[in-house]
């Protein structure tokens, strides 16, 4: 790779570069800011779409009361039952429960909070339906 | 409370190289990205089906978090200190109190909870590098090496980012490197073992997940996607070996040019520097056609092309990229390295 060609096809990191390393005229390696590759953009677009698809297919079923708020914050959070369950400090049979409409109904106050807590969100927003569009 | 160490922000590709070089240079041993990542023998493939990140098989073109700050300590005989926490409290207080010593402090952090990081990018991976030199009020002064200037975050959040949880949970980690006389331990001597042991790693592998013949077993496993699971997994499987290649800090074709810009700074102080050139060039050669097996991949990824010619199109670059790796790894094992007194 030349230094000249390494790619600027603006990527997911807003204005910020990452460096590559690439050949100059002389024959040696040197660092060149990349904006972005188009592959890996698309490579990284996907790993997105896949977060958000699931986040949306959660906040469906949430709508329809098929699932719990909890789950669709946990898609949004990016995380499965495993993780949210070493965050919050449940088992996973009982994160699996509350990931259900009834079984979040009957969490206490103080266990909510350890949800909120785990997901980086205030209770009120744990507990409110999903708003209109999903990002992740 | 408010302290700055000077410590000078150098950007860098790939993050555990990165800290590591910074760190050292600011202790007068210079070391760059290249050096630090060779030397360290970060260079590797592995191709693990049964072991699942986001829903697809793990591939990896480097060696596990942490091996390459090991390798390079040992390699230099620099002592480097290392600490786990039990909780957040005692983790800050001996990242501050290391600060109020004026020791730029480097911390194993996950990239979820950092809000520096472009929303997009925070995924749960919890082996992310950076040096903290420094604190202002309620804000650590950052030198992340992914970025092109230093950053600010905010206490809770890096406390937070320090006992992520799930695979590879940091539990606190920091490390720096103690004050006191740094040892002069020639360079060259440690460039060749780095490059033995790299060489090693590739080409001497008894099982066949990894080194070169990792990279023909993922091409294997590759041409089978489409009819074991399917075109959309498949593509997402595609996807994923793109962005390990590319995206998490490379520097470019899963550190291929890294290791060649190491092989390049080599030939400066180590014999037979013509050989090491060439050998240099070889690895440019395999890091672009590692490029055009990620053109070939993101078109597969973006039209969901379901015909198995096109895996089979990628399949080929990879089983390329696995010959001639293999070639030039026993060329580099055999070479007779010697290193020039400087």
């Amino acid at each position: 790779m030349k230094d000249k060609d390494v790619a600027q096809e603006q990527g997911l990191y807003g204005g910020e570069r990452v460096v590559r390393y690439a050949v100059d005229e002389t024959g040696r390696y040197v660092k060149v800011l990349s904006k972005g590759w188009a592959p890996a953009n698309v490579a990284n677009e996907m790993a997105i779409a896949s977060y958000e698809d699931e986040a949306e297919k959660q906040r469906r079923l949430v709508l329809q009361g098929q699932a719990s708020p909890l789950a669709f914050r946990m898609a949004q959070a990016k995380m499965d039952e495993a993780l949210l369950s070493e965050y919050a400090g449940f088992s996973r049979r009982k994160v699996r429960r509350h990931l259900t409409p009834e079984g979040f109904r009957a969490l206490s106050a103080e266990e909510l909070d350890r949800y909120a807590r785990a997901l980086g969100l205030a209770r009120e927003q744990l507990m409110s339906a999903p708003e209109g569009k999903t990002t992740v | 409370m408010t302290t700055e160490i000077p410590f000078p922000h150098v950007q860098a590709a790939h993050c555990e190289s990165g800290v590591i070089s910074s760190l050292l240079r600011h202790r007068g041993i210079p070391i760059d990205e290249p050096m630090a990542f060779g030397i360290g023998a970060g260079l590797f493939f592995g191709h693990f089906p049964f072991v699942k990140i986001d829903r697809c098989p793990l591939t990896t073109f480097r060696m596990p978090p942490g091996f390459i700050i090991g390798q390079l300590c040992r390699a230099l005989r620099v002592k480097i200190k290392s600490e786990r926490f039990q909780d957040q409290a005692t983790a800050m207080a001996a990242l501050d109190k290391a600060l109020g010593e004026g020791i730029p402090v480097g911390l194993q952090v996950g990239v979820f909870w950092l809000p520096f990081m472009p929303p997009p990018m925070r995924f749960h991976f919890n082996a992310h590098n950076l040096v903290v030199y420094g604190r202002n009020g309620n804000d650590y002064l950052i030198s992340d090496p992914c970025f092109e200037h230093p950053v600010l975050c905010e206490a809770a959040a890096l406390a937070k980012a320090r006992f992520a949880k799930g695979p590879l949970a940091p539990r606190g980690r920091m490390y720096y490197l103690p004050p006191g006389a740094a040892p002069s331990t020639p360079v060259g001597p440690a460039m060749i073992r780095g490059a033995r042991r790299t060489s090693f790693l590739m080409i001497r592998q008894p099982i066949p997940f990894v080194g070169c013949p990792g990279i023909g077993f993922l091409a294997r496993r590759m041409e089978q996607w489409p009819r074991r699971v399917g075109s959309m997994t498949a593509a997402r499987y595609m996807a994923q070996v793109i962005r390990m290649l590319e995206e998490i800090g490379t520097g470019g074709s899963g550190f291929r040019f890294l290791f060649a810009a190491y092989l390049r700074t080599m030939a400066g102080c180590v014999e037979p520097a013509k050989e090491l050139k060439i050998l240099s060039d070889e690895l440019t050669d395999i890091g672009d056609r590692w490029m055009e097996f990620a053109v070939v991949g993101a078109r597969i990824c973006k039209d969901r092309l379901q015909d198995e010619a096109a895996y089979a199109q990628a399949a080929e670059i990879l089983r390329d990229c696995a010959v001639r790796e293999k070639t030039a790894f026993r060329r580099l094992a055999k070479l007779p390295l010697k290193a020039i007194r400087s």
